[in-house]
């Protein structure tokens, strides 16, 4: 912005600038043309033809018209359509860089937010998946445990169960070698034994067997 | 084959005012169709006011940003009114030695009158402005600060002298410039036309060489028409920045 010159500039300090620039076309013109026509006293048509007096007025007049319109036509025209163009740009692109800085912050925000979230549900998995773990141990070694009583009682149930039922059977023996000895005592010796003598006895035999 | 003849002012026209003669000639068309290109240039491809520039429009902004930063750069910040002249200078001058490089074209700039006259305009304004603005004090641009007193019987006519010279090492850098180059690529080019003409084989086959000579020196031509616009137009920034300034 800073380079660009402005031409509205110009016209607040222009009376003075354009006073000044026609008391020095005329100084220089004066100046020029003097030297012009004194060169032609004593300078002949001959060697350089940027030499030859005759054609200078010329030359200078049409360098001051063509000068001029140039001038005037850049000063009017042209210089102003081109400033326009460039401020017009220059404002164009320091607006879509404002904008892109705002997105770019706003984007930011949203990145950080987004990383913030991020790590957050990451901690709060870690966590369940702690908890979870740690819950199925203890209810694994609770059944476990269960497992285990459950096991050991049912086991001394059915020892109790086969004691029961070895005694039992232990008890049914002793009667039916009582109820043996007896019907062999009757058949054999054809001798009425008392039962309960019957029952002593064999007790002790099977003592003296065991 | 007189390689200064290219050099001649020929009547297109005759325009007769105040008695005096100032016919449109062969350099006045040169003129003109710079003020043509020029306009153009700076104008119709500046037409789209597109946010992108096209190839033109670059060319014409680039030339815009180019002065306006040599004017800042080497005038100040004070010098922004003289920068639609100086753009206008420098755009003349560049475009009258470009066109000069076009065969059988006419180059203004190779005349001192023309580049005395904008010299001596130059020269002209910036003192004017130099005497408007400062008044009295602007003599005192001849006797730099820090110089002991005794020194100035022999400083300042070394000053005035160095500053009366501004106008002449200006229009003369820049018609010299024009004028050698122009001579030169001529003279070349009337060798080769002097070595077929003898109409020998050897000439034919000599007479490449100073075509060849010919192609570098136009290429450097073109190098000087751009270079010695820029110092004329640079110059030009610093004789406003001491006018403005007074070092």
């Amino acid at each position: 912005m800073n380079i660009i010159f402005g031409v509205a500039d110009y016209l607040s300090r222009s009376r003075l600038i354009r006073t000044l620039a026609l008391v020095a076309l005329v100084l220089a013109v004066t100046t020029v043309g003097a030297l012009a026509s004194g060169g032609g006293e004593h300078g002949g048509n001959a060697g350089l033809p940027q030499l030859n007096p005759s054609t200078m007025m010329t030359q200078i007049f049409w360098l001051i018209v063509s000068f001029l319109v140039l001038y005037f036509m850049l000063f009017g025209v042209a210089l102003p359509r081109i400033e326009e163009v460039l401020n017009t740009r220059e404002s164009r692109i320091s607006w879509d860089i404002t904008k892109a800085d705002e997105i770019r912050n706003e984007s930011n925000a949203v990145l950080a937010s987004t990383e913030r979230m991020l790590s957050r549900t990451q901690a709060q998995a870690r966590e369940i998946i702690s908890r979870t773990s740690s819950q199925g141990q203890a209810s694994g070694k609770l059944l476990m445990d269960r497992f285990d009583r459950e096991l050991t009682r049912s086991t001394r149930e059915a020892e109790g169960r086969i004691l029961a039922a070895k005694n039992a059977a232990l008890g049914e023996l002793d009667k039916t070698a009582t109820d043996l000895a007896l019907q062999v005592a009757s058949r054999l010796a054809a001798v009425e034994i008392d039962r309960p003598q019957v029952a002593e006895a064999v007790k002790v035999a099977i003592k003296q067997r065991n | 084959m007189d390689p200064l003849h290219q050099f001649s002012i020929k009547p297109i026209f005759t325009v007769v005012i105040g008695g005096t003669d100032v016919s449109f000639s062969n350099s006045s068309l040169s003129m003109m169709a710079v003020v043509l290109i020029v306009f153009s240039l700076m104008t119709f491809s500046v037409k789209s006011k597109s946010l992108v520039p096209g190839r033109w429009q670059s060319l014409a902004e680039i030339f815009y940003e180019f002065i306006s930063r040599m004017v800042r750069d080497n005038a100040g910040h004070d010098a922004k009114p003289f920068f639609p002249f100086v753009i206008t200078l420098f755009m003349f001058i560049l475009c009258g030695n470009l066109l000069g490089m076009v065969p059988g074209a006419f180059t203004f700039t190779s005349h001192i009158v023309v580049t005395f006259s904008m010299a001596i305009f130059v020269f002209s304004m910036v003192t004017l402005l130099a005497i408007v603005k400062h008044g009295i004090k602007f003599l005192t641009f001849f006797m730099p600060h820090g110089v002991p007193l005794w020194m100035a019987p022999l400083l300042v006519p070394i000053e005035i002298v160095s500053y009366l010279s501004r106008p002449i090492s200006l229009s003369v850098r820049l018609f010299a410039n024009m004028m050698a180059g122009h001579t030169m690529l001529k003279v070349f080019a009337g060798f080769t036309i002097m070595m077929m003409g003898s109409g020998t084989a050897l000439g034919y086959a000599a007479g490449v060489v100073p075509v060849v000579i010919n192609v570098a020196l136009i290429g450097f031509e073109i190098g000087v028409a751009l270079l010695q616009a820029y110092v004329f137009t640079i110059l030009t920034c610093l004789y406003i920045k001491d006018a403005l300034e007074l070092h």
